[in-house]
Parts: C-alpha cells; sequence; structure tokens
C-alpha cells in the first residue's frame, strides 16, 4: 500500500503507464533507494502539494486527505473487486500529488493474557494481537 | 497441578504454558518496565515447570536438563523411548 489515500478514497493504486526520470514521479523511488544518503533539511523543502493529516483522523475513520485528490475518472472501486482483476476502473496517477507513505506501529499495552489453551491455537495469547487473516484486513475474531 | 492429568494432557498443557511463557517474553523485549507482565511471566515459569517436573516424575524426563529433577540416582534422560519407539506425544 504505497499510497496512504489510495485504500480510504477507494482509488486503486496504480502505477504510471509511463515512468519518466526526468520527471518528480522518479524521485520518490530513488530517494528510497539510497538509505545511507544522510537526511538533512538543508535543502529547500518541494512545496506541499497536500494538507497534512489533522491528529483527530482517526485510522478508523475514512481517511479522507483533505489534499485535492486526482480526478477520478472512474467510481469507488467496488468491495469484491479483487485488485488483480480487471475491474475496468483506471485513472491516471502521479506520485507527485501524494506525500511519502509514513508507517507506525503503536506500542502494545499490557492485557490480562487469553485463556491459555487458546492461546496456543491462535499463536497469540494477547488479544489485541489477534488478528487472523480474513481477507478483509485485520480485525478481531 | 490436577493429578488426574494424563499424558497427553499434561504434555497439551506444557505447550500451552511454554507458550505463555514465549509470548510474554516477546513482550518484555519491548516493555521493560511492566511490572505485571513480569510478573505474569514469572507466573508462567512457575506452571511450566512445575508441569515439566511432573511430567518427569510420571512419564520421565521430556529435556535433558529435568533428568534430574527425580532424584533416584538414575539418568532418566536416556532410557526414554526415542520418537521412532513411540516416545513421541
Amino acid at each position: 500500500m504505497n499510497n496512504p489515500c489510495s485504500r480510504g478514497c477507494g482509488y486503486p493504486y496504480r502505477r504510471p503507464a509511463v515512468v519518466s526520470h526526468d520527471q518528480g514521479s522518479c524521485s520518490r523511488q530513488a530517494a528510497s533507494c539510497t538509505p545511507q544518503r544522510p537526511m538533512t533539511c538543508s535543502q529547500p523543502a518541494p512545496e506541499p502539494r497536500y494538507q497534512p493529516r489533522t491528529a483527530s483522523c482517526s485510522p478508523q475513520k475514512n481517511m479522507t486527505c483533505s489534499q485535492p485528490a486526482p480526478e477520478p475518472r472512474c467510481q469507488e472501486r467496488p468491495v469484491s473487486c479483487a485488485p488483480q482483476n480487471n475491474c475496468g476502473c483506471a485513472m491516471s496517477w502521479n506520485s507527485k500529488d501524494f506525500p511519502i507513505a509514513m508507517g507506525y506501529v503503536p506500542m502494545q499495552k499490557w492485557s490480562r493474557p487469553m485463556n491459555l489453551c487458546q492461546g496456543l491455537q491462535y499463536g497469540t495469547i494477547f488479544e489485541d494481537l489477534n488478528k487472523p487473516f480474513c481477507g478483509k484486513g485485520g480485525v478481531c475474531r | 497441578m490436577s493429578q488426574t492429568m494424563n499424558r497427553q494432557a499434561l504434555f497439551q498443557r506444557i505447550n500451552e504454558v511454554s507458550f505463555a511463557v514465549y509470548d510474554t517474553m516477546l513482550y518484555l523485549d519491548t516493555h521493560h518496565n511492566d511490572c505485571e507482565a513480569m510478573g505474569y511471566y514469572q507466573e508462567m515459569l512457575d506452571q511450566r515447570e512445575a508441569a515439566m517436573e511432573e511430567y518427569c516424575r510420571l512419564y520421565g524426563p521430556l529435556t535433558a536438563d529435568c533428568s534430574t529433577a527425580i532424584c533416584d540416582n538414575t539418568w532418566r534422560w536416556a532410557h526414554q523411548p526415542w520418537p521412532w519407539e513411540g516416545g513421541a506425544c
């Protein structure tokens, strides 16, 4: 999920059909390939093309970013439409229009573990971490 | 530990509590000062030790380091059946 907004906005992530190296579309990829490069802030930051999401925008809610989303050429992808299927939804996607993805992992908080027999069966004794793959996102049993 | 546990049930209990020990250990790896978690870890550790000792007393040692848990002047580890002899539960 490279594009943090693609899911919430219902627009499936699509790679640009043509990648031009002299345009900004490759800049993000180039930066991610050079982790040893010191991350100095001496260079002027590029003009932001989006407004950062506010703290009140919790992940549970629809992640509607305040940035101007690219003009969609299709309606929201149906839930049953798997990414590999051709659902007839095609839109132009330019990486310059989106922020760099930020990953985070919240710290687990201690809670009394579940029954040990269940814990062994589920692969974790912590209810918070019991998120079986159901093909529809991490959810508790 | 219940005296009525048969071999398979006791082995299952050891698996469960051993997993709890390990999972709590993973939690403590990232929560160094969580006293409640440390208390739970010690509780599970004690339960595991008691279950392993009982298994050793009733059916023989599951691991070599349990072999001397019962003082009968016998290296009981060597007397256990091999897996192909039905030693594995």
